[in-house]
């Protein structure tokens, strides 16, 4: 039977202006910086950020497996809003070319502080949306602690 | 009481940050041992190896008995509860943050 609606919503606020945040997730760049964990992280980024446009990532998690995933922008409004359809292609088997919904809106809270909404739609079990409950939480707090940092270090970085 | 508890900790720390002495708790873990045959993995010289053995006393991690001329050294494994429970509290800030990646990307293995 098919689950109706399965989703999560995380929030986090990060000390960094929502422009900055936005690239982050659209920069090829800027993604590894904190879609990684030691051991693991995306390792190769294609984005064409424009409605319509596909991206493809490659990430290595610490057990050494490459997993690819792809989508299409759907909408991208810099700073503000950003909709891409987010594909598992594998090689885990399970769950491989389900389409699911990936949306984050930025909220500029005062300079340099913004609030993130994270919102994953369209998954496919409970499993699944617990399972990446526990991801995305842990790679937002990459984010916050990322931003946390001093900005020279970043903008060097 | 919270001082005391803190300078226990230093000291089972300590005892644990050198590499000949995490080398011979290793030896105790699989049983008694005189302070010679401690010592002879490192080619180093009784009274040096006794000096190690003295750091692990103090840090309650080994107890020594004399048998005769013979000192025989086993190891006391409480202290290191003690530090383990210490690191325990940090162990699900890098647990969530270690599995992340694992927990985005392959719901299903969970299962298994």
């Amino acid at each position: 039977m098919q689950t109706p609606e399965l989703s999560l919503t995380l929030v986090r606020t990060l000390q960094a202006p929502a422009q900055e945040v936005f690239k982050a997730w659209t920069d090829p760049g800027l993604i590894h910086r904190w879609m990684s964990v030691p051991g693991g992280g995306t390792t190769a980024a294609t984005v064409d950020a424009r409605v319509g446009g596909q991206y493809r990532l490659e990430t290595r998690t610490p057990d050494g497996t490459v997993h690819v995933t792809t989508g299409v922008y759907q909408e991208l409004e810099p700073g503000r809003r950003l909709v891409q359809t987010w594909i598992y292609q594998g090689p885990i088997s399970d769950f491989i070319g389900q389409e699911t919904l990936l949306t984050v809106e930025l909220r500029e809270l005062g300079p340099g502080l913004t609030e993130l909404t994270l919102k994953h739609e369209r998954l496919p079990s409970e499993t699944y949306r617990d399972s990446v409950t526990q991801g995305w939480s842990g790679l937002l707090d990459n984010m916050v602690a990322l931003y946390a940092e001093e900005p020279v270090a970043r903008a060097e970085g | 009481m919270v001082e005391q508890q803190s300078a226990h900790l230093d000291s089972v720390f300590h005892a644990l940050a050198d590499p000949t002495r995490r080398a011979m708790l290793a030896s105790l873990a699989q049983g008694e041992h005189t302070v010679s045959e401690l010592a002879e993995p490192f080619r180093m010289s009784l009274a040096a190896a006794s000096k190690h053995v003295k750091t692990l006393e103090r840090a309650g991690l080994v107890r020594r008995t004399v048998q005769g001329r013979t000192h025989v050294c086993r190891l006391d494994p409480g202290p290191l509860a003690e530090a383990h429970d210490w690191l325990r509290f940090y162990e699900r800030f890098w647990n969530e943050r270690l599995d992340a990646l694992a927990a985005l990307f392959t719901p299903s293995a969970k299962e298994r």
